[in-house]
């Protein structure tokens, strides 16, 4: 097989916090993402999703593990080399309000990228812009505006043109259309698709919104408190949950159906409220939470184990199926 | 047909220094009986919080003005009440839960100074049946160790349990009507589900009629019994929950429902979208405030609004063009 794009192994976040304590925010994450493939990567606020994303970037210092692209060590790289690496490696967040300066014209803003990388001579970069903004679906004369005579999805489309700029290889999108209204949802994840066809670019897809995670990705990776507990092909995962939290998250999407409200009281799928992260259970770190907790999940945490069809992709970290 | 407990006929609002501004609600009227539940969905800016602020007189005003409207709540005329005797009503016979928990309430004063003086607004109590009041209160809405939780300031507290808290100070006096403001969008979808839960069994339980904001389309189908949909200030379609679910007829709801990703919409499927964006305010058509975004928009629909009709079983729809329905 050749090299995978992105390969992360064994990747670790601790913050310290007062009194020695640690806060493990990211635990031993690791998986693999092949060319024009999108591993989206769900969970609930505070399990690490963001802190995944940051670290793969760069952006944050891992305190262990590796992330590897095309073959070479990201955390390991010298700080002028690494810049150089970030052409390939960008970013698009969550709030396109405050990811843009509201005193910069939204044509430098997508300009910077290259003028900052030594791309190109003036006109070049002028001409880049407008088919940055073209690719986008905004006006030409976009150029000239400021950020806050764009609505939200006109905004996001701004941050997707800056991130493109540079033609890189591999986005990480941070809840690219959480803060968006359906309506425009719907246009900007058609846009970052579409774009992924074209270009052969890969994302990394951090979102708590399982339909659309399902929607984009390829693979996906469930995460609860700094862990992956289940990863595999998107259409096995959402189809075929095998962990307990996978199958909660699941059944607490209020679908919009009537027909499809479960006899079940939804919330009684889970138990209790998240612990902080900087207070980990013993054991397997569900088990406060879990319907089906045994006495060994209690005392051991789980290995993970494939689960599915035979040479399917699919794993699972849970002692049910061991 | 029952009188139903809280009537709102030709609310109109509008924006600026003086009356007669921008008009961001525009002849919107609805009604909600006891023990009922009716959803107001609608994406940001089209008006649905301030319409329901406003329907209970909570929006400040200036920068809103009440154009036109009656509003009744039960024997109440609330348009015609003095300030001093809506505070009388606001907290003891009207609800009001808040989106963000992390912002309504006080961070200076603990949770059971807060659930105290929401008490103690209305009902002349002791310290300690105030106490016994919050505990309660704390109790019922899901709390763990509600003793504790009294001497404890927001900060120390998440954020499900903030919102908790925010429902047990709306629902202290058991008002007839909860007027609940997009209780679950700052919360995760695990909390969602048992803040939903937490609301159905108290509205069975107290009997009161909630009217929530959101725009969540699943929250509405799993929590309400009645939906109105808003455009541009206007409600542009109304239904009971399954009749707007299998049979929407406002080109507006169609759209909305075909943009929103399912677990069932298969990847190679590529979104709906609903071209153009919200008019302000200030540059709304003459004609269908959707008309500039509508598949289906002719002549008439630049002309003059479409009024919203009803269909005679309950669904009503302002359109010229509606998608019809076998």
């Amino acid at each position: 097989m050749s090299t995978p794009l992105l390969d992360v192994i064994e990747l670790s976040k601790s913050f310290a916090l007062k009194g020695g304590r640690r806060l493990l925010a990211v635990d031993r994450v690791s998986f693999t993402l092949g060319k024009g493939q999108t591993l989206g990567v769900v969970g609930e606020s505070g399990c690490g999703k963001s802190t995944l994303g940051r670290l793969i970037l760069g952006l944050l210092q891992s305190s262990s593990g590796s992330v590897r692209f095309k073959g070479q060590d990201l955390t390991l790289m010298p700080p002028d080399r690494m810049r150089d690496m970030r052409k390939h490696l960008q970013v698009i967040f969550q709030d396109p309000h405050g990811a843009l300066d509201p005193r910069i014209k939204v044509g430098r803003l997508i300009e910077e990228p290259l003028i900052i990388h030594r791309m190109g001579g003036a006109t070049e970069r002028q001409a880049e812009v407008a088919r940055l903004l073209e690719t986008v679906g905004l006006p030409a004369e976009a150029a000239s505006r400021y950020p806050h005579e764009f609505s939200g999805g006109q905004r996001q489309r701004i941050c997707i043109a800056r991130a493109l700029a540079l033609k890189p290889e591999l986005i990480v999108a941070d809840e690219p259309v959480s803060a968006l209204d359906v309506s425009i949802q719907s246009q900007v994840l058609n846009l970052l698709v579409d774009l992924q066809r074209q270009r052969g670019l890969s994302y990394v897809f951090i979102s708590h919104n399982l339909a659309v995670v399902k929607y984009v990705s390829d693979i996906v990776a469930v995460m609860y408190l700094g862990r992956v507990v289940e990863m595999g092909v998107a259409e096995q995962v959402f189809s075929q949950p095998k962990h307990p939290y996978t199958q909660a998250l699941l059944a607490a999407i209020p679908e919009p159906d009537p027909d499809a409200m479960l006899a079940q009281s939804r919330s009684e799928q889970l138990l209790g409220e998240l612990p902080g992260p900087d207070d980990l259970p013993s054991g397997c770190r569900f088990h406060p939470r879990c319907i089906h907790a045994m006495e060994r999940c209690r005392r051991e945490a789980p290995l993970s184990i494939r689960v599915g069809e035979p040479g399917q992709f699919h794993w699972v970290e849970c002692h049910l199926w061991a | 047909m029952r009188q139903p407990l809280f009537a709102v006929d030709h609310l109109s609002v509008s924006f600026g220094r003086n009356p007669g501004g921008a008009r961001v609600v525009d002849g919107v009227s609805f009604s909600v009986e006891a023990g009922q539940t009716l959803g107001i969905v609608g994406e940001s800016g089209c008006g649905k919080s301030v319409m329901a602020m406003s329907a209970i007189r909570l929006q400040a005003s200036p920068p809103s003005h009440i154009e036109s409207g009656r509003l009744r709540l039960d024997e109440l005329d609330l348009m015609a009440m003095s300030r001093s005797a809506l505070r009388e009503v606001w907290g003891k016979r009207i609800g009001v839960v808040f989106q963000d928990p992390m912002t309504s309430l006080n961070p200076t004063f603990t949770i059971g100074d807060q659930l105290r003086e929401a008490v103690s607004l209305h009902e002349k109590l002791t310290r300690t049946q105030q106490n016994e009041r919050a505990l309660q209160m704390l109790k019922r809405v899901g709390v763990n160790a509600p003793e504790r939780r009294l001497s404890q300031y927001p900060h120390e507290l998440s954020g499900g349990l903030r919102q908790r808290v925010l429902i047990a100070m709306a629902l202290i006096c058991k008002p007839q009507l909860l007027i609940a403001d997009e209780p679950t969008t700052a919360l995760d979808v695990t909390l969602q589900a048992q803040i939903l839960d937490l609301l159905r069994s108290l509205r069975d339980e107290l009997g009161m009629a909630i009217v929530i904001i959101t725009h969540d389309l699943g929250v509405v189908a799993s929590f309400c019994d009645r939906v109105a949909v808003m455009y541009a200030g206007e409600i542009v379609e109304s239904a009971s929950v399954r009749d707007l679910y299998t049979a929407a007829k406002h080109p507006y709801t169609r759209g909305l429902f075909a943009a929103i990703p399912r677990l069932s919409t298969p990847r190679t499927d590529r979104l709906a979208v609903i071209d153009g964006r919200v008019p302000a305010a200030e540059d709304r058509p003459k004609g269908c405030a959707f008309g500039p975004r509508c598949p289906r928009v002719s002549d008439r629909c630049k002309s003059s609004p479409p009024p919203l009709t009803p269909d005679g079983s309950g669904h009503q729809v302002a359109c010229f063009h509606p998608v019809a329905h076998p």
